[in-house]
């Protein structure tokens, strides 16, 4: 079990940008349990002050987050000079008297963290009501202890990515390796989280220094090659070297490529065979809808056949396929029968049946032509994901062979290397010398792969049980998921947990591990079902912000159940489209109301659009609806945006209040 | 999923196969004629089972449905046997599946003796290590209740395995291990150290199936 920050209070004195409401220097937020909105115009100070908040609670130090995140690049790093200044850069006077108190509590601790804004460093630590000596050292271990984290690191990763939500945002449902990296440190003991990084890292590195020296023997083998056409004579073994080397020398380049085509081929395979075996699914479930619909038609018109028989015409009319010839495509056949059924008369000899006093399916009614409609769409693309299936294996294969082979030739290439190489002449020691050194960096390299192999083996293994260990949130994350995304989209959508196979490090020709992974699914008006959506290419916009939102809601309420958490999220409408607005406030309005108390901060313009409203009368009753509001135009300094159109200004603001304490506007 | 017509002869004629030795073996330990569903239940143990008697699976792979196996190429070809009048359809209605959503078929299916013994007599010579897997399997599977079969899969090893979800692929050894395979896996770590038949094999798993369905 983790705990998330709660924010409680912030206080900051004499910074230039906040002189707050009395003018007097001193700006505070209380974030009260639900809602804090924060208001304001470009340019007053709402992205930074949502970025003092995070930083007073993340401290001095920091992710570098690359666009995927990786082991590797998980460390806390300590912010540079100019990095820490970033908020005395911003005032004319360099904040040099400047502070900020930020109150909070994580799991039953409760810390309050004041900072100098000079430069961010502690000026005063208390936690649980006891003075702390004031270093930052002092600070993670506190947190660390309250927050159930094993390293600073994670502690970071999750206010970086789950907790705080910034205008950059990355689209972290998509993000195999932030992915990752937070279910390994939210679902995972501290301990086991910290050796699945050891390990990794561990690999990582080793890779790397196979691959420098990979490197440096292909570079120094052509050097070799070099020297060794100084001094022998031109003669035929010369020409077989110089050949054997070029060829040596694409091959490995050619065996690096192959080496990530065949694994991205792969994990494109993957993908289809799935689309094709669902297209199947449902090209199948809409033949079934269709006979289901034609049975009965059929039954009450041969109520004396056979069942096979009935089944017989059943098929026919609804996928013009005859199963006693095996023919398709029988559409005469199928428009007989069905103008027989709609003259009642007799499907097998086409005499005027008696008039039955029983209700009779009209099989020309819209429900069977969008039966029909549907069995035939699911055809087509069934056919559709089955030839881009075909087309993507047969590449795998073919680029899987080469591969194979190019491996094997290579091993050859290198014997016959060193075979034309002994077979130089004697006074080419110095040539001989040089390969007996490199023919010792090459053993290091062998015995370097051979060592990775092992350590990635041992990895794979122990993944197995992490796996497991957080395979078992995964069905809850799920619901979750579901609850939040259904609320934000029109679709219907869901998570499935597919875990992603990938190569440790760079090297090639090394077996994947199965790393933990879910993938969105959503359907959509051109798909058929539910498609996995593995990018965020292929959702619009909207789509993309609130389903990672959504994912975003659930991990925090899976890893932490029934303790509240804070989700800080810069200008949330910026890509709302006005339709979801509705939704977004529901959603996010029922996080805000969470019976455990959590905290939703918000910045957004004034009059950007309709979330905020309709947020502030989703979450407040009529006439504390203004309370959640932190106005940045009182508090702030003003823009001179904002002292020429102040009239604008005030109309909006007017809007707002009117239209939460439910006045019609005039 | 293969464009090569032979392969798709090859697959369209060994499914062909498969549904008359399985329909003919559930006959042979009584259970005729049989459900749709028992059938596509029987189909998913022929082929995770298939590695204890050293046969190669006939489909190593497939999607996984909330409410059991169900293959939808195998299920038009029943369609186009009853069509053939080799298999005979007994009272097919639909009904709503509410695992899965979608509206499901619902027959007995029985051979026409006539037309297809002689089909069969030829199989029983050229395969003759797999009829004797398919009939033994049948038996096993035969002394399931009448409630428990149809039923049974979603408690097998690799069917329930949670690692894959709901709709998603199945596979145990298409383009995996055969490691992955933890059916055969469960059925070969029956009694360690003795030297069981894999007929007996197929027993212990089919029993221990029914011993997870009955006690949850």
């Amino acid at each position: 079990m983790v705990y998330f920050p709660i924010l409680k209070e912030l206080e900051i004195r004499d910074y230039g940008l906040y002189p707050g409401e009395q003018r007097d220097g001193r700006f505070g937020i209380k974030f009260n349990a639900g809602l804090t909105m924060i208001i304001g115009a470009n340019g007053l100070g709402k992205t930074t002050l949502m970025t003092l908040v995070f930083r007073m609670v993340a401290g001095t130090y920091d992710l570098n987050l690359p666009s995927e995140i990786g082991t590797a690049n998980l460390d806390a790093q300590e912010l540079n000079p100019i990095a820490r200044r970033q908020f005395a850069d911003r005032v004319n006077d360099g904040a040099q008297n400047a502070y900020a108190t930020l109150k909070f509590d994580v799991g039953s601790v409760e810390f309050i963290v004041e900072r100098n804004l000079v430069n961010l460093s502690l000026h005063s630590l208390s936690v649980g009501s006891q003075v702390r000596s004031v270093n930052e050292k002092a600070y993670h271990d506190a947190i660390l202890e309250a927050s159930g984290f094993g390293v600073y690191a994670d502690w970071l990763l999750i206010l970086r990515t789950l907790v705080f939500f910034f205008e950059d945002r990355r689209a972290l449902v998509w993000d195999p390796g932030a992915q990752r990296q937070l279910l390994r440190c939210l679902f995972l003991s501290p301990e086991r989280a910290q050796e699945w990084t050891q390990k990794e890292r561990s690999i990582l590195e080793l890779d790397s220094r196979m691959r420098n020296l990979q490197a440096a023997v292909r570079k120094e083998q052509k050097i070799r090659a070099k020297s060794v056409k100084r001094l022998s004579n031109e003669s035929e073994v010369r020409a077989a070297l110089d050949a054997a080397e070029k060829s040596k020398e694409h091959l490995d380049t050619r065996y690096d490529e192959l080496a990530v085509f065949v694994e991205s081929d792969d994990e494109d395979r993957l993908k289809h065979r799935l689309n094709v075996m669902r297209a199947q699914n449902e090209h199948d479930r809409s033949i079934r809808e269709f006979e289901r619909a034609r049975l009965f038609a059929i039954e009450a018109h041969l109520p004396q056949v056979d069942a096979s028989m009935r089944f017989l015409f059943t098929r026919l009319m609804s996928d013009n396929t005859c199963l006693a010839c095996g023919s398709s495509g029988v559409n005469a056949k199928r428009k007989a029968l069905e103008s027989a059924i709609e003259q009642h008369r007799c499907l097998v000899c086409d005499s005027n049946l008696p008039y039955r006093d029983e209700t009779i399916i009209d099989i020309g009614d819209k429900r069977i032509a969008e039966l029909r409609s549907e069995v035939e769409s699911t055809h087509v693309y069934l056919q559709q994901q089955t030839s881009l299936f075909e087309e993507i294996n047969a590449r795998y294969k073919a680029n899987s062979q080469e591969f194979t082979e190019c491996s094997a030739e290579r091993s050859y290439l290198q014997d016959t290397i060193r075979n034309l190489i002994n077979q130089l002449p004697q006074d080419e020691r110095k040539a001989l010398e040089q390969q007996d050194k490199l023919q010792g960096i090459e053993d290091l390299v062998t015995d370097l792969r051979t060592q990775l192999n092992k350590e990635r083996a041992q990895f794979a293994e122990s993944l197995k049980s992490d796996l497991e260990t957080i395979q078992s949130s995964a069905e809850v994350i799920k619901q979750q998921f579901k609850v939040a995304s259904m609320g934000f989209l029109f679709e219907d959508s869901g998570l499935s947990w597919s875990p992603n196979r990938r190569t440790v490090g760079q090297a090639g020709g090394m077996e994947p591990v199965e790393y933990p992974a879910f993938v969105v699914e959503l359907s959509g008006s051109d798909f058929v079902g539910l498609q996995q959506r593995s990018s965020p290419s292929q959702v619009s916009e909207s789509q993309r912000e609130f389903i990672d939102l959504a994912f975003r809601m659930a991990l925090i309420e899976v890893a932490s159940p029934e303790h509240a958490s804070t989700l800080a999220v810069d200008a949330p409408e910026s890509s709302l489209d006005a339709v979801f607005v509705d939704k977004a406030a529901q959603v996010l309005g029922g996080f805000a109301k969470s019976a455990h108390g959590n905290r939703l901060i918000l910045t957004s313009n004034l009059g950007a659009s309709e979330l905020v409203p309709q947020l502030l009368m989703e979450v407040a009753p009529i006439g504390q609806r203004l309370e959640p509001l932190v106005d940045l135009f009182s508090a702030g300094v003003p823009t001179r945006a904002m002292i020429e159109s102040k009239v604008s200004y005030d109309k909006y603001w007017d809007q707002l209040k009117k239209k939460v304490n439910g006045e019609s506007e005039s | 999923m293969k464009a090569n017509p032979e392969n798709s002869f090859q697959e369209a004629t060994a499914r062909i196969v498969r549904i008359l030795s399985l329909l003919d073996a559930l006959a042979g330990a009584g259970v005729t004629p049989s459900s749709s569903r028992g059938l596509h239940e029987l189909a998913f143990l022929a082929n995770v089972l298939a590695p204890v008697f050293d046969l190669p699976p006939m489909d190593a792979v497939l999607l996984k449905r909330k409410s059991g196996p169900y293959y939808p190429a195998l299920q038009q070809t029943i369609d186009r046997l009853v069509g053939q009048g080799i298999v005979e359809v007994l009272n097919p209605y639909y009904e709503l599946d509410e695992a899965d959503q979608r509206c499901r078929m619902v027959a007995s299916y029985r051979l026409c003796r006539e037309v297809a013994t002689p089909a069969l007599a030829r199989y029983r010579v050229l395969f003759e290590s797999e009829a004797r897997f398919i009939d033994e399997l049948a038996a096993a599977y035969s002394a399931l209740s009448d409630q428990d079969q149809g039923h049974t899969v979603l408690s097998d090893a690799r069917y329930a395995d949670a690692s894959v979800d709901d709709n998603n692929v199945i596979d145990f050894g298409q383009w995996v291990s055969i490691d992955k395979n933890f059916s055969r896996n469960a059925a070969m770590a029956f009694a360690p150290g003795y030297n069981l038949l894999p007929a007996e094999r197929l027993y212990l798993y089919i029993d221990h199936l029914q011993q997870r369905v009955a006690h949850g």
